[in-house]
């Protein structure tokens, strides 16, 4: 038994399938487009003997057309095969990269166009929970004070405002690892296959 | 054999199985024409998200006649192309996703000759050669299907295709979006003679709309648009000239081509006064040919058509498919 992951909101990031027991037993990475996912997904498959039983997919934020492709391309599979399919925050994804030294952390990632992608998370026993949504600053934007707060940065692109860099949660753990600590958390039935949705990130002083 | 067909290259959801036999078992399309209509037309960004969220439940709903669910399929067609990028990766994405989990074979299909191909859901003992007027939203074309790999380009439109025409003068006179269905209705109480409007012929089956388009604009400026008699008269009118411009160019494209048999396809082949008037035109000259009206605007049993056809030329598609945003109408 073994689970296939997929997160293809970023660059860099691509397709794992874990053991039971979460540890790695193929990893590929994507380019990016339709064809380039199916082969390294062709390819991983073919390369891990393993059965699949489930599914996790990274629901973004992150490239919008990367995202989408991700999660419909494992719902299909989960839906072919009749297993579940689990979505987790693309932003959780790297902020499980860290350990949770301090109560909260702050997951910042660019979002290409001089955009900033944020999300606050607060440590708990199963590892990272998000204490809201996802959220998009625009390039000319400062930071809100009130996600500093507090809270170390997790900040693998650099996109970090001037003078915060002594709160800076470095890594701890490989993508791969953290990928493996949110399957082994990844349990139940899942979300029903006409409920698959993208997280598309609130857009800051868009909110009400 | 059996396809299990998905469509999602533009504004709707679709899922169908259709049978080699031509049958079709299933078609299920879920529209989005509401969302977008507050728009004025379709958000690509919007649509993409919409097809995610509506495919897995489209696909359920497809499989429910068919005995064993997905073992009951030999294979899978999805559109490839031409279409919204975003739309289309979801399709192509999910589909290879299906794929790969049931060792099922997948075929990717042109979209356009998906409309055209409808026409064997419709007369399965259609044969090639025919020409065909395709009318769309996003395409008006004229063209000699000689064989399901031979199929050449006789006209097109040089600007507006005949539904987006519809679309901006049902804006003009008013009414919702799409326009092609509410002036095909409003039209029905409306004198299309009070108005003339200009029959926009251009040489070799090609088409132009926007000097008709700019005609009405012009015709209501002296006019009352929210008088109701004056926005039936004009819908009539302006129905009748682009369905007396597509008629004209289709009877030249026909007699040049030598063709005894005509399709018409796409969502405006879903028009009332178009059907008639080709029928009406063409009863003594040529076989005539037009699929429902549910198997005109996009659905996804027209794709299993275009599957079947395809699979059977060439077989199934070995490699990864990749989505084709500007793949070349009836291209193979
Ligand atoms: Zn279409």
């Amino acid at each position: 038994m073994a689970e296939l992951v997929l997160d293809t909101s970023v660059r860099g990031a691509g397709l794992v399938i874990l053991s039971e027991r979460g540890t790695v037993m193929g990893l590929r990475e994507v380019a990016g487009g339709a064809a380039s996912l199916q082969e390294g997904l062709r390819d991983l498959l073919a390369a891990v003997a393993a059965p699949v039983s489930s599914v996790l997919v990274a629901r973004g934020p992150g490239s919008y057309i990367g995202v989408r492709s991700g999660l419909a391309a494992g719902l299909g599979f989960a839906q072919g095969r009749g297993i579940p399919i689990h979505l987790v925050g693309s932003l959780r994804v790297v902020a499980e990269t860290v350990d949770p030294l301090g109560a909260r952390a702050l997951v910042l990632r660019s979002a290409g166009r001089g955009g900033v992608l944020g999300q606050l998370f607060a440590a708990s026993d199963r590892g990272w929970t998000a204490e809201g949504p996802s959220r998009l600053l625009s390039r000319d934007q400062d930071i809100p004070p009130s996600w500093l707060d507090g809270a170390g940065i997790v900040d693998p692109d650099g996109v970090m405002p001037a003078g915060a860099d002594g709160r800076r949660l470095p890594p701890a753990r490989s993508l791969d690892r953290a990928l493996a600590r949110l399957g082994a958390a990844a349990e139940g039935p899942g979300v029903p296959y006409d409920q698959v949705s993208a997280d598309y990130a609130v857009r800051v002083g868009a909110e009400r | 054999m059996r396809l299990l067909a998905i469509e999602t290259s533009c504004d709707e959801t679709a899922a169908a199985v259709v049978e080699s036999d031509w049958t079709v078992r299933s078609s299920v399309v879920a529209s989005q024409a509401q969302a977008h209509a507050r728009y004025g037309g379709v958000v690509p960004e919007l649509a993409a998200r919409m097809h995610l969220e509506r495919l897995g439940g489209v696909v359920e709903q497809a499989l429910e006649p068919i005995a064993g669910g997905l073992r009951g399929v030999d294979g899978i067609a999805v559109t490839r192309g031409p279409g919204l990028v975003g739309c289309l990766a979801v399709g192509v994405s999910y589909a290879q996703g299906l794929a790969l989990a049931t060792g099922l074979p997948l075929v990717g299909v042109n979209h356009m000759t998906g409309h055209v191909l409808a026409a064997k859901l419709a007369e399965p003992d259609l044969e090639p050669p025919f020409v065909a007027l395709v009318v769309s939203g996003g395409h008006t074309d004229l063209i000699h299907y000689r064989a399901d790999d031979d199929v050449a380009l006789m006209g097109a439109t040089r600007d507006d295709a005949a539904g987006e025409a519809f679309d901006k003068v049902a804006r003009m006179l008013g009414l919702a979006y799409p326009g092609g269905p509410e002036i095909d209705r409003v039209a029905r109480s409306g004198d299309p003679g009070r108005y003339r409007l200009p029959r926009p012929l251009l040489p070799d089956f090609n088409f132009s709309f926007s000097g008709l388009k700019t005609a009405v604009l012009y015709l209501l400026r002296g006019l009352d648009p929210t008088d109701p008699k004056v926005v039936a008269d004009v819908a009539a009118g302006f129905r009748l000239a682009v369905v007396e411009t597509l008629v004209a160019q289709l009877e030249a494209a026909a007699e040049s081509a030598g063709a005894s048999q005509v399709v018409v396809a796409g969502g405006v082949a879903s028009n009332g006064l178009l059907r008639e008037t080709v029928r009406e035109r063409f009863a003594k000259v040529a076989r005539v040919v037009i699929p429902a009206p549910s198997l005109c605007t996009d659905n996804a049993a027209m794709i299993g058509a275009a599957g079947l056809v395809r699979s059977g030329r060439r077989g199934f598609d070995r490699g990864p498919l990749d989505a084709e945003p500007g793949l070349r109408a009836y291209a193979a």
